[in-house]
């Protein structure tokens, strides 16, 4: 079963990692969910797949109160990214989704209804979550052609979505990213072949390279903190991507 | 057999039905041109002609409504089927126990309530699918009656005679065969329980 785990608090403001399940059947992906928290109220990035509701709900509840989730944030469209949104709004019918404004009329098919979503332009979008204030960030083609991150500047943490995604073997199954070089391993192939644009690769580098991060937390993997973040977005600018060979 | 699966066959079933009604109406025309060539002698024949073209008719537009049934029914059942994967997903949420079970259990009690009434409506739609089929069986019978009139009509064709007659058992055969297949489709929509 998932864990939740406070990687991030101060005050009431907290990041909750819910992440890197033992036990998740091996033909779903792992995924990483992170509750943003402010108080009372709390917004869920990339709240998974429908197959795996139960364990991350669950996880949550060790640490929060769901019925204060207000808010989900999607990176982008894909199945183990928002597939458990009807399950979400069977829990809470008044719960709303950000997500590029592209998807907006595709994740229905997962769930939710005109009233659900709030479309993200490209440009990205300042949110605030109870007193919080995240900012949306372009990821677009990255993997996806509608995709976003969400930089949480007070606590200096970023979510990063696919970037920084790896593929790791049952014995790397810590919460941290603890020998880089031997990580790095694992995330390769899954950039080369997911991230389409190196342009967009090259402007998101630059972009986050401006950013105070403390925290470089993925949907898939360990996450990078430290000099791991700068040592992450240098290995990512220099890696081919997007070349269209398998 | 899943209820998707026998939903699909039944449909298939019914389109089966509705393309040998539009035969009938067909022949039933071609009739009623080969008896106006034959005059005077034909007139029974050409009255028993329209009605059978006249049952085709109801017939397409029972076979419509029926088919219509048939979606909703398909409607319903995948509502159901997605209902049901997701209470067995809150449930399974529940199962973890403590603040997990507390918390999810408004959802899953309204899950419940969701997933009682869709079957609730799925059980209204068979009831009428049933009605729905009996009348249709009633005017099938009503239908075969008709064609085997016009087999008797086809005595007094004078020179056509021998085509009428062949118009007539053509219609027997293809009305018989409706008969058989709405006889199979109820029997169908009893056995799985739709």
């Amino acid at each position: 079963m998932k864990k939740a785990t406070v990687i991030y608090q101060s005050g009431q403001h907290q990041w909750i990692a819910v992440a890197r399940d033992p036990e998740r059947p091996n033909y779903l992906i792992d995924t990483n969910e992170y509750l943003i928290t402010d108080g009372a109220t709390a917004l869920l990035t990339d709240p998974g797949g429908s197959e795996i509701f139960p364990t991350v709900f669950s996880a949550i509840c060790e640490a929060f109160d769901p019925a204060d989730i207000c808010v989900l944030f999607a990176s982008h469209q894909d199945p183990d990214i928002i597939s458990s949104l009807s399950l979400w709004l069977d829990f809470n019918p008044q719960l709303k989704c950000y997500l590029s404004r592209l998807w907006t009329t595709f994740v229905p098919h997962f769930g939710g209804t005109n009233e659900t979503f709030i479309g993200i332009p490209d440009e990205g979008l300042a949110i605030a979550v109870g007193k919080l204030k995240l900012q949306i960030v372009p990821a677009h083609y990255l993997h996806s052609s509608g995709n976003f991150h969400l930089y949480d500047e007070a606590a200096k943490l970023f979510f990063s979505g696919d970037i920084g995604a790896a593929m790791l073997p049952e014995d790397m199954s810590g919460l941290f990213v603890k020998d880089f070089d031997r990580h790095i391993h694992y995330a390769e192939g899954f950039h080369r072949r997911w991230m389409g644009s190196p342009e967009a690769k090259r402007l998101w580098c630059e972009r986050v390279s401006t950013m105070q991060i403390d925290m470089l937390c993925p949907q898939h993997g360990a996450i990078y903190q430290g000099e791991d973040v700068g040592r992450f977005i240098n290995w990512f600018s220099e890696l081919q991507v997007g070349t269209g060979l398998v | 057999m899943n209820e998707l699966k026998a939903i699909a066959k039944i449909n298939q079933e019914v389109k089966s039905i509705v393309y040998a009604a539009e035969n009938i109406s067909l022949t039933a025309t071609n009739a009623i041109l080969v008896a106006n060539q034959s005059g005077l002698n034909a007139v029974g024949f050409s009255v028993v002609a329209r009605e059978l073209r006249m049952f085709s008719e109801r017939m397409a537009i029972a076979m419509q409504g029926l088919l219509e049934l048939i979606y909703q029914q398909l409607v319903a059942t995948a509502a159901l089927r997605h209902q049901a994967h997701n209470l067995e997903l809150l449930n399974k949420t529940g199962a973890y126990g403590g603040l997990a079970q507390t918390r999810i259990a408004t959802a899953c009690a309204r899950n419940q309530a969701a997933v009682d009434e869709l079957e609730r409506i799925i059980e209204s739609q068979m009831h009428s699918l049933q009605v729905s089929i009996k009348r249709i069986r009633k005017q099938c019978a009503t239908g075969l009656v008709i064609a085997r009139s016009a087999g008797i009509e086809a005595a007094h064709g004078g020179a056509m005679v021998g085509v009428l007659r062949q118009i007539a058992q053509v219609v027997t055969e293809v009305t018989d065969n409706i008969l058989m297949r709405v006889k199979t489709l109820q029997l169908r929509l009893t056995e799985t329980g739709l």
